[in-house]
């Protein structure tokens, strides 16, 4: 017995979220760890200041175009109908 | 507070306007000196030798009649070339908190909360209110916000830094949370209390500040993989190890005859 899926569909995978200033954010990340200085008032104070001065001069990512897969698997549907 | 000026708008420069610096002896004041100065000479041959001698041009706007308060300022202004700076029309972090506290489209009942915000804050410091809002927004702020990813069967928590705005509003988000909890009738006496229960170094909104930065710190493994494996230094840094290459390279040259252990779990 054949089987009959009314639309074909690909659902994408959630990619992971991109960060833009990774190395200054593991450095913070580890100063942490080291000193537990949650706050960034004592030794991670100049980390965090990295982070934020990084974050303010990077430009943003421009938006990824959707894949059109779903488009022409509709109509390949309608043609091979 | 709007402030009264007696003349154009755009001759007065705002402390962060893009408006480029125009000094007062713009090109409107010169054909007005050299018109004078030709009707003096009309009325009164040999006035023009006179003013130029003594080199006052300044003498011929003054013998015109004052009639309004534009040329009264352009006298006054001529003699000192130095341009009026105003502060700027709203404060960026207060505009900010009142869009924030404004419902229903209703901006000007949220402007007034924050002004009486402010007045409870000085009630209770005795102390510029504004510079203590701006460093609890400041402590308040988290660095990072976590993000949910899952990876195989396993949900994991990623740190992702935040911009400066986005810090900003969730630290004041995290502060008109916490202030539901203080005493007071209004929000702006709540907000009030918990702006200075910040600056004093206590209020929820910085242990919740505590907990994303420790679930982050737990979770810094994650911030440069994505979906590849991690290694970790002793020393506290992340690599990735898309690049194998890439790490040797790093190991050799952070060389301390220390061992590596793998951080992340990828089942």
């Amino acid at each position: 017995m054949p089987v009959h899926i009314a639309n074909v569909r690909v659902r994408p995978k959630k990619a992971p979220p991109t960060n833009l200033c990774a190395g200054q954010l593991s450095a913070m990340l580890g100063c942490w760890a080291a000193t537990k200085d949650l706050h960034n008032t004592g030794t991670c104070a100049q980390a965090a200041q990295d982070l934020f001065h990084c974050m303010r001069v990077t430009p943003k990512t421009g938006k990824v175009a959707r894949p059109s897969i779903n488009y022409h698997l509709a109509k390949l549907k309608k043609i091979t109908k | 507070m709007n402030v009264f000026l007696p003349c154009r708008p755009s001759l007065v420069r705002h402390a962060f306007s893009g408006l480029g610096r125009r000094t007062m002896s713009s090109a409107r004041d010169a054909p007005t000196a050299a018109a004078a100065t030709t009707t003096l000479n009309f009325l009164f041959p040999g006035v023009e030798a006179a003013l130029s001698s003594t080199g006052t041009s300044t003498a011929a706007p003054s013998t015109s009649a004052i009639t309004s308060p534009s040329s009264a300022f352009k006298v006054a202004s001529t003699t000192a070339a130095a341009p009026l700076t105003l502060p700027p029309p709203s404060d960026p972090l207060l505009s900010f908190l009142t869009s924030l506290l404004q419902q229903s489209g209703n901006r000007t009942r949220a402007s007034a909360r924050v002004s009486s915000m402010l007045l409870h804050i000085h009630a209770l410091t005795r102390a510029p209110a504004l510079p203590l809002v701006r460093h609890a927004a400041l402590a308040a702020a988290p660095a990072v916000r976590l993000k949910s990813h899952k990876r195989g069967s396993k949900n994991v928590q990623m740190p992702v830094a935040l911009s400066e705005k986005q810090r900003i509003r969730a630290g004041l988000k995290a502060m008109l949370k916490s202030s539901e909890g203080k005493q007071g009738k209004s929000v702006q006496e709540r907000m009030a209390r918990e702006v200075v229960g910040v600056v004093r170094g206590g209020g929820g909104a910085l242990e919740g500040k505590a907990v994303v930065h420790r679930v982050a710190m737990v979770n810094r493994g994650t911030c440069l993989c994505g979906d590849t494996p991690c290694a970790e230094f002793p020393d506290g840094g992340v690599l990735s190890l898309g690049n194998l290459w890439e790490l040797v390279a790093r190991a050799q040259a952070h060389a301390r005859g220390t061992d590596w252990k793998v951080c992340c779990d990828h089942s």
